[in-house]
């Protein structure tokens, strides 16, 4: 027992002292440089006091080794973070320093610190907490606080709801780029790796084409892969010009999804390789037995038990394109990535990396939770048990 | 077998066709209400802001434009999107005409006028390609350091940096491959004034404004470019260049020879803005986009309004 | 009624089925015995064409099997495996209702169907109709495996080890309902075994098979009887003509005269126990009694020695 809660102690621990180091957070007059480098205590004034207790009454929880006190650690963790990002944001107006109209305040490495440990306390807490639905709600419930928080203007003295004003005209629209490159990528890729998943368990010779142009395919590196399709996309292009209107280009998304498209159906081929190897084949042949038609037996029984391993071939293909489609916006696609490239300001940089971020660990999480839904998933080995008559 | 590997590759090419679908364009009542105009420039701030003049002042005067201000990130495929017919109006540097041209180390680049008249000569000759009056600018590439390094040494123009690089002073120099192999760049600084930078001394990459301001790596002096909006901001001096070694980059709206044919009063409707354009006006727009976080639109629209050419709202 | 006629399974140069023919009555059950390698599983897998036969011919109520569409050959079959195969997927009602559902019944008579199934394989709806596979145990899902198989009413059911892979006792149970189930539904059956207690208490017919050939096809008694096959005695053990007495019941050969002895057996028993009692007991007659304990007659030593020679005349 004192073994695993040594980890979530040191944590909480180094969360205090993130709150207590002299760079928390940094303060720029404009919108590139650090003038200041300001304490949490500087910073937030009396709400330090307010945080410092939060951390410790979360301290006492996690001491205290118990269910509930799990439970409630995590509901007292996320409450810091929201009132860390609303108080700091309240802060910059009475900061004693030279300030203009635009200037703001940006995570220092002393915060940055507290949002790693902090994170490290609520997923350690987590794997003791036993109700699935608990810190789900916990975080939807933050998120909501400070989506509204946002809204209302509240969290304006950050540097990254700074950035979103100036950025706001485009914002959207490449979010929604972003999005359905990701989906018509991943739309692609199913369409074509789910059937060759299945091909190739069934042929060799398939087996031996699919996997040699995918080995090349996957050691090229994005950049240069996206960069030589340009080639023939420009070629087409040139010659038929009435592709244009399709998107075939030159540039535009269009490269940087074939190459996209290219790296999803890697792991969808594999994982639907290996579901449809493990379909036990005693169930194929008493299928048969019973009269099945072969496409019956494919779609009612092959298919549904490959499901969960081409599930998690989906999902693998899924978060590798969220993040892929940032290259998209180096030969004009639009997306995230026009503001992950953006070097000058952090803060840009995270208006294109939280969405990511957040789309990535639901699309995980979500797949993850769908197959385990599914009635019959991780019970392989209960059925091998079952017809040895244990 | 084969069958089925064409099949996949025609939905996969239609997927990708379906996704890469072009751009949402502002669509406005008007004069080519069927053809827009495609106005592209890529993400920085200058391009941006340039940009959104041209779009604003063309709307104004009743063209519809499709705005692709921002697309893309790189400057090198800039041209090509022109040339290969991906945009009808852009933005360049009458001294990027001497790499069109070839003509690396020619004097005529270093007057604006001359650069300009020559440039716009090829272009239209080879390329059908117009471009429109310049900017009375100058973003060209020069040295700068910080202003308390610049005190400290007594730099005020290049012939102090040279005395203080001969004396032995500590040098880190961040610079751009490219301006440390032509005749009007790091060589031609140090031919005419008379120093050379140590191969130890020169970090080659990027320039490093940043990093300089902050002192980061001990980088202490970076090639910039003159009309970099964060130049106050992260306190920098450029140092003075009396020589004028490097070419004169004056910026000029480059537009399709066809579509000029077709509308000739855009040549008016931009120049009315792009002669107000000094390097100090540049500065000034440049850095309320860079250190002031403002969105170009904003404040391409602010200046217009200012020098009367757009209604306030 | 089954009829195999010069049936051969080559595999490349190893025949697995030589030329074997058989033919088995409608209603009955016909063991195929033999040990593992000899062909039984291999004939079993031709009949419903799992396996195509190299050569010969398979007849089901006079109609060549190669007549009937497959699909419909193999949905008028139920089929039982050792290793069961219930979907993982489906839960117990959706398994049982593989079959039906392919024939498109409409969802009312399948629920019927569903609860009869589960009734006749002494299963309780309500508890076991929803649970998936992975919560039965062995002989629970067995249970459900032949349920399954006999949910379209097919007229023939073939078995292949099917209580193989569960504990001696749930097997003894399984086997006893299996056989008041077939006295009920009186279906063709063709069970595959190596176990020869199995062949003889489920068997009307044994058909024992080595190495491909069919050895000998008879009655478990007339094995005893008619049989020269020496490797058929050798196989069948020396204590086979006891095992052969478990089919016999007390009370079936039971003569009606006085019943002297004071050693009473039901008249339920089998003959191995009559004979068990017997020896127990040192009695060489025994009174054989109904279930209220009144004597219905006696049965004597002699009688249980000559009971397959008379039952065979």
């Amino acid at each position: 027992m004192k073994r695993y809660n040594k980890t979530i102690i040191v944590l909480v621990l180094i969360s205090g002292v993130a709150l207590v180091l002299p760079q928390f957070m940094y303060f720029k007059k404009l919108r590139i440089v650090a003038n200041e480098i300001i304490s949490a205590l500087f910073c937030l004034g009396d709400a330090f006091y307010i945080v410092m207790g939060l951390i410790f009454i979360v301290l006492v929880l996690v001491l205290l080794d118990k269910h509930w006190a799990y439970c409630a650690a995590e509901l007292f963790c996320c409450a810091a973070f929201v009132l860390l990002l609303y108080y700091e944001s309240q802060s910059l107006e009475s900061l004693p320093l030279e300030k203009t109209e635009f200037s703001r305040l940006s995570f220092g490495p002393g915060m940055w610190l507290w949002l790693a440990s902090t994170a490290g306390v609520i997923i350690k807490a987590s794997e003791r907490v036993k109700l699935k639905w608990w810190l789900p709600l916990i975080i939807s419930i933050s998120a909501l606080l400070i989506a509204a928080l946002a809204v209302e203007g509240r969290l304006d003295g950050l540097a990254v709801m700074k950035e979103y004003y100036s950025q706001k005209s485009m914002y959207l629209e490449n979010l929604i780029t972003h999005i359905t490159i990701t989906l018509g990528v991943m739309a692609a890729a199913i369409i074509i790796g789910v059937p060759l998943g299945y091909l190739v368990q069934k042929s060799k010779a398939a087996e031996k084409i699919t996997f040699s142009i995918i080995n090349i395919t996957e050691t090229i590196p994005g950049i240069s892969f996206i960069a030589l399709l340009m080639i023939p996309f420009a070629l087409l292009s040139t010659k038929y010009p009435e592709l244009r209107q399709f998107g075939i280009k030159q540039f535009g998304a269009g490269p940087a999804c074939v190459a996209l498209t290219f790296y999803a159906v890697f792991p969808i081929v594999h994982n639907t390789r290996a579901g449809f190897k493990l379909v036990d084949g005693n169930f194929v042949e008493v299928a048969k037995a019973m009269g099945m038609s072969g496409s019956t037996i494919f779609f009612k029984i092959m298919l549904p038990l490959a499901f969960p391993a081409i599930i998690n071939g989906i999902r693998i293909a899924a978060v590798y394109t969220v993040t892929g489609t940032t290259l998209a916006s180096m030969i004009g696609g639009g997306g995230l990535g026009y503001y992950m490239l953006q070097t000058d300001s952090m803060d840009t940089v995270l208006l294109g990396a939280i969405p990511v971020v957040i789309m990535a660990f639901s699309i995980d999480k979500g797949l993850r939770s769908a197959v385990r839904l599914l009635p019959f998933v991780g019970e392989k080995r209960s059925i091998e048990g079952a017809e040895r008559g244990i | 077998m084969k069958k089925a590997i064409s099949m996949v590759l025609a939905v996969a090419m239609m997927a990708t066709m379906l996704v890469g679908c072009g751009k949402k364009s502002e669509e406005k009542k008007v004069v080519n209400a069927d053809d827009p105009i495609v106005l592209m420039l890529p993400s920085t701030s200058e391009y941006e802001i340039i940009g959104y003049m041209t779009l604003l002042a063309l709307e104004k005067g009743g063209y519809a434009c499709e705005n692709k201000i921002g697309a893309i990130s790189g400057l090198d495929m800039l041209r090509e999107m022109m040339l290969s017919d991906e945009c009808d109006i852009t933005m360049g540097y009458t001294g990027n005409g001497m790499y069109y041209m070839e003509e690396e180390g020619e004097k005529v680049w270093n007057s604006l006028q001359d650069g300009y008249a020559r440039i716009k000569d090829y272009d239209k000759k080879t390329n059908n390609v117009d471009w429109l009056s310049p900017a009375p600018a100058n973003n060209t590439e020069l040295l700068a350091v910080t202003k308390e390094f610049a005190a400290a040494n007594n730099i005020e123009d290049m012939y102090d940096f040279a005395e203080y690089v001969n004396n032995g002073g500590e040098l880190k120099l961040a610079t751009p491959q490219y301006w440390v192999e032509y005749a009007q760049g790091l060589p031609g600084m140090e031919k005419a004034y008379g120093f050379k930078v140590a191969e130890n001394q020169l970090v080659i990459g990027a320039k490093a404004e940043k990093e300089v301001s902050e002192g980061t790596d001990g980088m202490n002096c970076t090639m910039i470019f003159t009309t970099d909006g964060r130049i106050d901001e992260l306190g920098l001096y450029v140092i003075k260049d009396p020589l004028e070694i490097p070419p004169v980059y004056a910026p000029c709206l480059v537009a399709k020879g066809a579509v000029m044919e077709a509308y000739p009063e855009i040549a008016d409707l931009t120049n009315a803005f792009m002669k107000t354009l000094t390097t100090e006006v540049l500065i000034g727009l440049n850095r309320k986009v860079d250190s002031e976080g403002a969105d170009p639109e904003t404040v391409a629209r602010d200046y217009l309004v200012s020098i009367g050419l757009l209604d306030a709202e | 009624m089954i009829r195999l006629e010069s049936i051969r399974k080559d595999y490349g140069s190893m025949t697995a089925v030589k030329d074997l023919s058989l033919e088995i009555p409608a209603g009955e059950i016909c063991v195929l015995l033999g040990l593992s390698g000899c062909g039984k599983s291999t004939t079993l897998r031709m009949i419903n064409k799992l396996i195509p036969p190299s050569s010969g011919h398979i007849y089901i109520n006079g109609k060549d099997a190669d007549e009937y569409p497959v699909e419909k050959l193999r949905q008028s079959m139920g089929y039982v495996v050792q290793s069961i195969g219930l979907f993982p997927h489906f839960t117990v009602a959706e398994n049982i209702a593989t079959v039906p559902r392919l024939l498109k019944w409409d969802n009312a008579r399948l629920d019927r169907r569903i609860r009869e199934m589960l009734m006749m394989v002494g299963l309780d709806y309500d508890t076991y109709s929803k649970k998936y596979p992975n919560e039965l145990s062995g002989g629970e899902a067995q249970r459900v495996g032949v349920a399954r198989a006999l949910a379209a009413d097919p007229p023939i059911l073939l078995m292949d080890e099917p209580f193989g892979a569960v504990d001696p006792l749930s097997r003894k149970h399984l086997q006893n309902e299996f056989l008041k189930i077939q006295r009920e539904l009186k279906k063709t059956v063709i069970f595959v075994t190596h176990d020869v207690e199995e062949a003889i208490k489920l068997g009307d017919k044994i058909a024992i098979m080595n190495c491909g050939e069919l050895q000998e096809y008879d009655t478990p008694e007339g094995l005893i009887i008619r049989c020269k096959n020496q490797f058929v005695k050798d196989f069948l053990g020396s204590e086979y003509a006891i095992r052969v007495l478990a089919r016999f019941s007390a009370g079936g050969i039971a003569h009606e005269r006085d019943a002297k002895s004071e050693v009473c057996v039901p008249a339920s028993e089998n003959l191995q126990v009559a004979l068990s009692v017997m020896i127990e007991r040192g009695s060489s007659s025994l009174t054989v009694t109904s279930q209220d304990g009144t004597s219905v007659g006696s049965i004597s030593i002699g009688d249980i020695v000559d009971v397959l020679r008379n039952t065979e005349n």
